[in-house]
């Protein structure tokens, strides 16, 4: 944690261009939106694919508060992680009897309600052609810098503070019940954890998180709409770094965004259409070679602490035993 | 009037939709895999047929054959060198290999054919049937009629044919299936190759009437999931009937809601059967 911490906090001094600072922040924001997918879908193997919903409930709400009404970033932030946990709850009371497959295709079935709500709801959330965050002035206050490496320190921090708690949690009895409800449901439940409650304090957390995200990619960015914060895609990306990455570790997020925000961000670098596209081949042929290969990412290279997150055989299957 | 004229359109879209969710709820009902990239297959299979229609100036109609040919040897390959890794792997390599491949083809067809919208020029595209007061576009009719005969095809070929039979008592008890010397990853091959070969072969028979580009897929795969869930993830009738079902609902639902919102009705059946009904309105998840 403590070399983690060094080298997110030093990494302005290696003098990067604006640029290379732009990168690094978008990573930030991603990790931070992924760990919120990662506390639920990774720590107890509850696979959303709706992750957007809190991504984007996080980037609005405070775009519109400060283009609306003036309201600062810093209150705005938290007012849209109050909603995204209201959300999350409704959600969660709805989705979380449903296991496996049904439980991801609830989720993906949610975002695109709450996608199509926010294109059709166009006086307030600008339709499909999204919502523009005016630059008014520099100022801590209003979240807008002149200089990339200001929204990078902000950020930075914010990373440092997320991967405190993703530890923390992991540590957690919290994280306990997490992991023996990924390990097994029934037997979990028979063990006197309260399963609906401890899916719902991980998914509301997680929201937590990702709205936060959201609304740093928002000043960051400085452009809100429905394709770059409500959109499968959206939902995919922040399940996909914490899968490369880990899912079962806290610092899974961090060293799959690290590696893909990165790339995706040179690939897409010259601009046309066809570079991007091959961008995310990319993107896609990773994903599948992980999943295929090492479903538990690149942490699942390293033993000692892949031992930390034991893994388990899959289960044969009663039928099978003849 | 207009009523009557909503549920024939609604008829004719959905016997689209039971066409691409009986491939899906093949592919699940055998293997328990939720197949992300179906959608992503009917984009490969209207394709086809783009440039069948460009190339060789087959009409649609006839490249569905193309179509399905395409995208049943590359399900099978998909099949054999991924989705078997994966089968006893854990849940997230499961759901999220089929999303890996749904980025895959879209981001490699967005490469090679580029992000702009193509269609083709075919002489019925225009044209009508009028019965009574109500319009009929022969398009919409042709595709309907593809889609009745593979599904009356496919409902034959399972139920009356010794391979129909194999690839049902596979996705009965895989077990039991080896033991009565069924081959089950000769069945897994060709199940996957037939779910992805009907997605290839609606996407040829939607081309007279519908643009095709890199994303399209995205437009359908929650539409086929609704579909799928609704007649019970696994069973093939289920998932004509559930396709007619909505169908009509997504055109009914015209009739008083902003075309904006024509899925959203959608949508909120399918989390409405999840939660009441996950196993559809036709019962047990299994190939029937």
């Amino acid at each position: 944690m403590v070399a983690v911490a060094a080298l997110i906090l030093t990494l302005p001094l290696f003098h990067l261009t604006d640029y290379m600072m732009r990168v690094a922040t978008m990573t930030g924001v991603y990790v931070i939106a992924s760990v919120g997918w990662t506390l639920l879908g990774g720590y107890a193997n509850q696979i959303s694919i709706g992750q957007s919903i809190m991504f984007g409930i996080g980037a609005y709400t405070s775009t519109l508060l400060f283009s609306d009404f003036r309201l600062s970033p810093w209150i705005g932030i938290w007012a849209g992680a109050a909603l995204a946990v209201l959300v999350a709850a409704g959600i969660g009371a709805i989705v979380f009897r449903l296991g496996g497959h049904y439980f991801a295709l609830a989720t993906l079935a949610l975002a695109e309600i709450v996608r199509i709500v926010a294109i059709y709801v166009q006086p307030l959330t600008g339709g499909a052609g999204g919502v523009s965050l005016p630059f008014v002035r520099s100022s801590l206050w209003l979240l807008q810098f002149p200089l990339a490496r200001n929204y990078y320190e902000v950020v930075a921090v914010a990373v440092l503070l997320t991967l405190a708690l993703a530890r923390g949690v992991l540590r957690s009895k919290l994280g306990y019940r997490l992991r023996a409800i990924r390990d097994d449901e029934v037997a979990a439940r028979l063990a006197g954890i309260d399963v609906f409650w401890t899916k719902m304090q991980a998914f509301a957390l997680g929201a937590v998180l990702s709205a936060i995200g959201g609304t740093f990619y928002a000043q960051v960015t400085g452009f809100v709409d429905p394709d770059s914060v409500l959109s499968i895609t959206v939902s995919v990306q922040l399940a996909l770094y914490a899968i490369v990455g880990g899912a079962q570790v806290w610092w899974g997020p961090l060293l799959g965004a690290a590696l893909l925000v990165p790339l995706g961000e040179a690939m897409t670098g010259s601009g046309s259409g066809a570079a991007a596209g091959i961008a995310k081949v990319v993107y896609g042929l990773i994903l599948i070679a992980v999943v295929v290969l090492q479903p538990e990412g690149i942490a699942g290279f390293f033993g000692r602490l892949g031992a930390r997150s034991r893994r388990r055989a899959p289960a044969p299957e009663g039928s099978m035993t003849c | 009037m207009a009523l009557v004229q909503a549920v024939v359109n609604g008829l004719l879209i959905g016997g689209i939709y039971a066409l691409i969710s009986m491939g899906l709820t093949l592919i699940f009902g055998v293997m328990e895999i939720v197949n992300f990239a179906q959608g992503d297959f009917l984009m490969l299979g209207m394709y086809v047929a783009y440039f069948a229609f460009v190339g060789l100036h087959l009409d649609p109609m006839a490249a569905a054959v193309l179509g399905f040919a395409a995208l049943f040897v590359l399900g099978a390959l998909i099949e054999i060198g991924l989705v078997r890794r994966v089968l006893h792997g854990p849940q997230i390599s499961q759901i999220f290999l089929t999303v890996g491949i749904a980025i895959t083809l879209q981001n490699a067809a967005l490469a090679l054919f580029g992000a702009d919208f193509q269609s083709v020029r075919v002489p019925y595209q225009a044209s009508a049937l009028s019965v009574g007061h109500v319009q009929i576009p022969v398009p919409y009719l042709l595709a309907f009629a593809w889609s009745a005969a593979v599904g009356i095809a496919l409902h034959v070929f399972l139920g009356r044919t010794a391979f129909g039979r194999a690839i049902r008592a596979v996705a009965v008890n895989e077990a039991a299936a080896t033991l009565c010397g069924v081959n089950v990853r000769l069945v897994r091959m060709v199940t996957f190759g037939i779910g992805a070969g009907l997605a290839g072969l609606a996407g040829a028979v939607i081309l007279p009437y519908a643009y095709v580009f890199p994303t399209i897929g995205l437009q359908y795969v929650v539409i086929m999931f609704t579909v799928a869930v609704l007649g019970g993830l696994g069973n093939v009738t289920g998932a004509m009937l559930g396709g007619l079902i909505v169908g009509v609902t997504q055109s009914l639902s015209t009739l008083f809601l902003p075309s904006a919102l024509e899925n959203l009705i959608v949508f909120a059946i399918f989390v409405g059967v999840l939660m009441i009904r996950p196993a559809g309105i036709l019962g047990r998840a299994n190939v029937r």
